[in-house]
């Protein structure tokens, strides 16, 4: 059988990156160091969440709740500062926080069969609700202190911040998974043909409540990377930072149905959606321009990643568009 | 043959809400043998291959395999037994590659490095048993291909690979032919008939009653849930199988009347479309049933929709009545009276969670509602009854849920959605593709009675005794070109298929 080259969905997004990359280096102050130095310390917390929740779209599954999720993990990892524990202390707790409202987000899709977007919706809203009814201030705790931002400032070679590794290992660590470990490659079954999953002896409850769980560890680390750059928390500021995750997904080209994609996609998609706005930082555009520019480029770029141009040819010469048949 | 009994199923009972599904069920398996169990659909086959495999548990009754009590609670057990199904729909994961779909489930896993405390998936590993298994069936195959870029023959291959990865010596196919040409078919008894030399055992399902009598070496027959008979394959004869299968003798499955023929209706002239039909020209008269035969890709589907306004031709003329018409819109093609029915009733056919009223109603809308589009209730539940009345469907009632239904009455409802409309021609894409005995007679005679009243009627299909049963005349087609056009005189199998090859 022959061989077919094409070029890939990641193979294009890499293309894109570099083009913008090379425009801004070329007509901005992009490549400097203090350019690269933020580009890389916005970017960290979006790569370790867009693959957090890439893998739970993998198995057909979304979660809208991780902004507001976020925002409890600052919160926490805020509040234990505060009340003197070290960061042997509150890193972990505030990851245990958020694997544990991601995990009742599995927990209840799993075993009461709801979708989990309607799961996440209503997750969502209760959050919010909750910092503003129980949280002191609606969370806002502020002079954290060096204790808290030496991490979240702290760089390599004055340029490459701490966070930026940090996401680059869970990067890489999250690619193995998804290629050599059973868990991994269960997220594409259960996604892809969740029957065939079954008769193949996989059990898609507890795959779905795993990934909650995972998706829920990372969204702690991202909370944190981004958290612990700043002086102060405020849940609030991490409502609707879901959108950015999600979408640096869906650019990446895992597909919103489940079964299929890339944990690379999700990482490209992260770093396209922040040049993106960075771009038009640099060219003086204002937030909400910003805000409906991006909108339309995410649409764009999924309507690129996920069309198979080739195949829709194909099958127009064939007359067989298969939506027009159920007439 | 040896006749050692590998797998011995006795007295299995099993029960769903609301059904008993086996009742006494028994079934055994020689070392080495093609045993084929047929059944209406509905009879109980898949269940007890899903007991055998681990997907249900049964209520009652004993399964020894090798002599040992055989208790399964998954699939993975039963591969790991030795047992491995191959599934009527794909059970393969689309969008993922050939090896990785083989290993889904049972990776091989190793250590990276020997110290290391966790195992991870031994691609290369899993690349050479694949290989030595394609070896086998004498299949040459890209592991790295993408599924979803496969055929479906070749998807089939890969199943099987799947299974014998697992080193299983007993095979479950369940309905392995639905989806395949007659080429295809012949490569895949090659493998099963490799397989069984090997030793293999095989458990093998199927609606097709002349696949049975080519491939078995056995065939048991089922009947709602209930174990009717066992026989050698060479001492039974087709009618036989078909009464044990009915519960009594079908006169004639194939209940074509002769009808008077009558003008010319319909003319396809000249019709090409780019790489899919190339000039295709042919008649249809009042009352005639013309078949459309021809491999899978033969460009019979595509002919169809060509010349109900679904797809666009390139060029080429149709004229109804003497009219010509210009169509490329499939609406205005349904209200001139040319309705199509699309194969594969589950994809294309049916909405399938709604009920059988606003499925049999859909195509005809308007008609049933006023101007501004609101729909009067009174008048779809006529259309509904009429239909449901006419085409016999054994329903409960108009609100059933059509996913509820039988093959064979889900194929029904297709029919009627496209007799509704009232329709001067109708075309059939595969009218009875999976569906049992029963209800395939009598859609033919739906086909036929249609016929007598004055209806034309186009059917495509795969099934050629059911060409050669119900056709006045036949197009053969091969690489979007009219091979031959055969009169209900001059049909054979081998002059079609020679024409088809």
């Amino acid at each position: 059988m022959k061989k077919r080259r094409t070029i890939t969905r990641e193979a294009t997004l890499g293309i894109i990156l570099l083009a913008i990359i090379v425009f801004l280096s070329l007509t901005t102050s992009f490549f400097t160091k203090s350019g690269l130095y933020s580009f890389m310390l916005d970017v960290s917390p979006t790569v370790v969440a867009a693959i957090a929740v890439g893998m739970v779209i993998f198995t057909g599954n979304i979660d809208i709740s991780v902004g507001t999720i976020s925002g409890f993990v600052a919160y926490t990892a805020g509040a234990l500062v505060k009340a003197g524990a070290p960061m042997v202390v509150f890193v972990p707790a505030a990851i245990a926080i958020g694997t544990l409202l991601s995990g009742i987000n599995g927990f209840i899709t799993v075993k009461f069969k709801v979708p989990s977007l309607v799961v996440t919706l209503a997750m969502n809203m209760v959050h919010i609700g909750f910092y503003a009814t129980f949280l002191p201030q609606s969370g806002w705790i502020e002079n954290l202190g060096p204790r808290f931002t030496w991490f979240g400032r702290g760089r390599i070679l004055d340029v490459i911040p701490y966070t930026f590794v940090v996401a680059l290992i869970v990067s890489i660590v999250a690619m193995f998974v998804m290629k050599y470990t059973r868990f991994g490659r269960a997220l594409y079954a259960v996604g892809g043909n969740r029957q065939s999953a079954i008769f193949s002896g996989i059990n898609p409850d507890t795959t779905v409540m795993k990934v909650f769980l995972v998706q829920g560890f990372l969204i702690g680390i991202s909370a944190l990377l981004r958290a612990m750059t700043r002086n102060e928390v405020m849940p609030s500021v991490f409502v609707g930072r879901e959108l950015f995750f999600i979408s640096a997904a869906l650019v990446g080209g895992i597909s919103i149905f489940g079964g299929s994609g890339k944990i690379v996609g999700a990482v490209m998609g992260a770093a396209l959606v922040y040049l993106l706005s960075i771009a038009m930082i640099y060219y003086g555009l204002q937030d909400y321009y910003q805000f409906a520019l991006q909108g339309i480029i995410i649409l764009v770029a999924v309507f690129i990643t996920v069309t198979d141009f080739g195949k829709i040819r194909k099958r127009m010469q064939r007359g067989k568009l298969k939506v027009a048949i159920n007439d | 043959m040896e006749d050692k009994k590998i797998l011995l199923i006795e007295g299995v009972y099993k029960h769903f809400p609301g059904v008993q599904a086996l009742s006494n069920v028994s079934i055994d398996l020689r070392q080495g043998e093609v045993h084929a169990v047929v059944g209406e659909n509905g009879a109980g086959k898949s269940t007890l291959m899903k007991i055998i495999c681990g997907v249900h548990q049964p209520d009652r009754g004993t399964m020894t395999l090798y002599g040992k009590p055989l208790r399964v609670s998954n699939p993975n057990e039963a591969y790991s037994r030795g047992i491995a199904i191959i599934y009527q729909e794909s059970s393969l994961f689309p969008d993922l590659t050939v090896l990785e779909n083989i290993f889904t489930g049972h990776e091989i896993m190793k250590r990276p490095l020997r110290f290391l405390p966790f195992k991870v998936i031994d691609y290369p590993a899993m690349r050479q048993k694949s290989e030595a298994v394609f070896d086998r069936l004498g299949i040459r195959i890209d592991l790295d291909a993408v599924v979803s870029t496969l055929g479906v023959a070749t998807k089939q291959m890969v199943e099987i690979a799947k299974a014998l990865t697992f080193e299983s010596q007993i095979l479950i196919l369940d309905e392995p032919t639905a989806a395949l040409t007659s080429n295809e078919v012949d490569t895949l008894f090659a493998t099963i008939r490799r397989l069984r030399d090997e030793g293999n055992s095989m458990l093998y399902i199927s609606h097709r009653l002349d696949e049975v009598f080519q491939i078995a070496d056995r065939v048991t027959v089922y009947r709602d849930g209930q174990y009717i008979n066992t026989a050698d394959v060479k001492d039974v004869t087709k009618d036989e199988l078909v009464s044990w299968m009915v519960g009594r003798t079908l006169g004639n499955l194939y209940p074509k009347e002769t009808v008077q023929i009558g003008e010319v209706v319909f003319e396809v002239r000249h019709v090409s479309q780019e790489g899919v039909l190339d000039d295709i020209s042919f008649q249809l008269r009042k009352g005639e049933i013309l078949g459309i035969s021809g491999l899978a890709g033969a460009g019979r589907t595509e002919l169809a929709q060509a010349i109900c306004g679904l797809a666009h031709p390139d060029k080429g003329e149709l004229i109804l009545n003497g009219h010509r018409l210009n169509i490329t819109d499939y609406r205005r093609t349904l209200e001139r009276g040319i309705a199509y029915m699309p194969e594969d009733r589950q994809a294309y056919g049916l909405v399938l969670p709604m009920t059988l009223k606003v499925n049999i109603t859909q195509k005809v809308q308007r008609q049933i509602s006023n101007t501004i589009g609101i729909i009067d209730p009174t008048k779809e539940r006529k259309v509904a009854a009429t239909f449901m009345k006419q085409l016999a469907i054994r329903a409960p009632h108009a609100e059933f849920i059509v996913n509820n239904l039988s093959g064979g009455n889900q194929q029904k409802v297709c029919v009627a959605k496209s007799l509704a409309v009232e329709p001067q021609i109708l075309i059939l894409d595969e009218p009875t593709r999976g569906v049992d005995v029963g209800a395939k007679s009598e859609i033919h005679r739906i086909i036929s009675s249609l016929a007598k009243a004055g209806k034309s009627i186009i059917v495509i299909s795969s099934d050629l005794p059911e060409i050669l049963g119900m056709c006045d005349r036949v197009v053969v087609m091969k690489n979007g070109r009219i091979a031959g056009e055969l009169n209900r005189e001059e049909l054979s199998q081998e002059r079609l298929l020679s024409m088809e090859l």
